[in-house]
């Protein structure tokens, strides 16, 4: 779908290294179910962890998880390597967390095309599905703090961050796969990131002392540049 | 380059997508304004954070990794990959 001039420019972008799962997966395209199963270990928690952000419960990304890596399973031979294993994935997994939410209809903010601004959300309940001592993640205040901060956003800029900053997709691979053009989507991360900045910055070690001026967060209107820098 | 142009284009030069002028001056913009550095310093924070986070992901339950598998087992038959309907 791309023209050759978007290939192009992306192309310091594409030159990714080869694809870490590709023998795994060529041996799965025969037939060989174990290099599936080592496929999925591989790839499992991530995914769940990205369901979890897409559905914001533990159940439903349980479910999601399971029907991701079916249809992966079944669909496996049309994946011919245009994109690394793990991007595909990706787009299997969100593909089903949408359409789960849109089924489901419980939530106010299953749009992922509305344009409403970031943060508005009441938070979603993102309960941990794993919270036994034994695992640390649980038992990680920051990661429960990224938890929250990422879920207080409205579902266009959680996915578009989750896509681009978290699973490291190109812009064109999440435009893709959410359906958006490539400026909309740059310009819902920059949305994305100004307003977890604003929201996490207090939790960070390096957060500054003083609070930031009310408009941060939005593109802010003033000019601080007579300001001198921090020494 | 004032600080709302900056924090316009503030994602694509985290991004390295800039080039030419506007890099320039978004170099030139932070070199002199504390507020967007901060800014600016938070943000990559932030994603930097988000990753770490991600990478360290721990391993699912075995039951759930299992469940996984026997559900792709159990419809095998009816839905091997290897080959076209
Ligand atoms: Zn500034």
């Amino acid at each position: 779908m791309m023209t050759e001039a978007v290939m192009a420019t992306q192309a310091h972008k594409l030159e990714v290294s080869a694809d870490p799962d590709a023998e795994l997966v060529a041996a799965a395209q025969q037939g060989d179910l174990y290099a599936f199963d080592m496929l999925v270990r591989r790839h499992e928690s991530r995914i769940y962890r990205l369901a979890e952000r897409i559905t914001g419960n533990a159940q439903d990304a349980e479910d999601v998880l399971q029907e991701a890596f079916l249809n992966a399973y079944r669909k496996l031979y049309q994946f011919h390597g245009q994109s690394h294993f793990y991007t595909w994935l990706v787009r299997i997994t969100v593909n089903q967390g949408l359409m789960r939410l849109r089924r489901q209809k419980r939530r106010s903010m299953v749009s992922i095309t509305g344009d409403t601004e970031p943060g508005t959300n009441a938070p979603l309940e993102l309960r941990d599905a794993r919270s036994n001592p034994e695992q640390q993640f649980a038992a990680d205040e920051m990661a429960a703090v990224l938890n929250r901060g990422i879920a207080s956003l409205t579902a266009p800029y959680r996915m578009v961050f989750q896509l681009r900053d978290i699973e490291e997709l190109s812009n064109q691979e999440t435009a893709d796969i959410l359906h958006l053009s490539v400026p909309a989507v740059k310009s819902r991360l920059l949305r994305a990131r100004l307003k977890l900045r604003e929201l996490l910055a207090p939790y960070f070690d390096r957060a500054p002392a003083a609070p930031l001026p009310a408009h941060a967060g939005e593109i802010s209107d003033g000019d601080h540049s007579e300001e001198k820098p921090a020494p | 380059m004032n600080c709302r142009q900056f924090q316009l284009r503030m994602s694509e030069f985290l991004d390295g997508d800039l080039i030419g002028k506007p890099l320039t001056e978004c170099r030139e913009h932070l070199r002199k304004c504390a507020v967007c550095q901060r800014i600016f310093e938070s943000c990559r924070d932030t994603i930097a954070r988000f990753r770490r986070d991600a990478a360290g992901a721990c391993p699912l339950p075995a039951a759930l990794h299992d469940k996984v598998m026997h559900t792709i087992q159990s419809r095998r038959n009816s839905s091997r990959p290897a080959s076209r309907p």
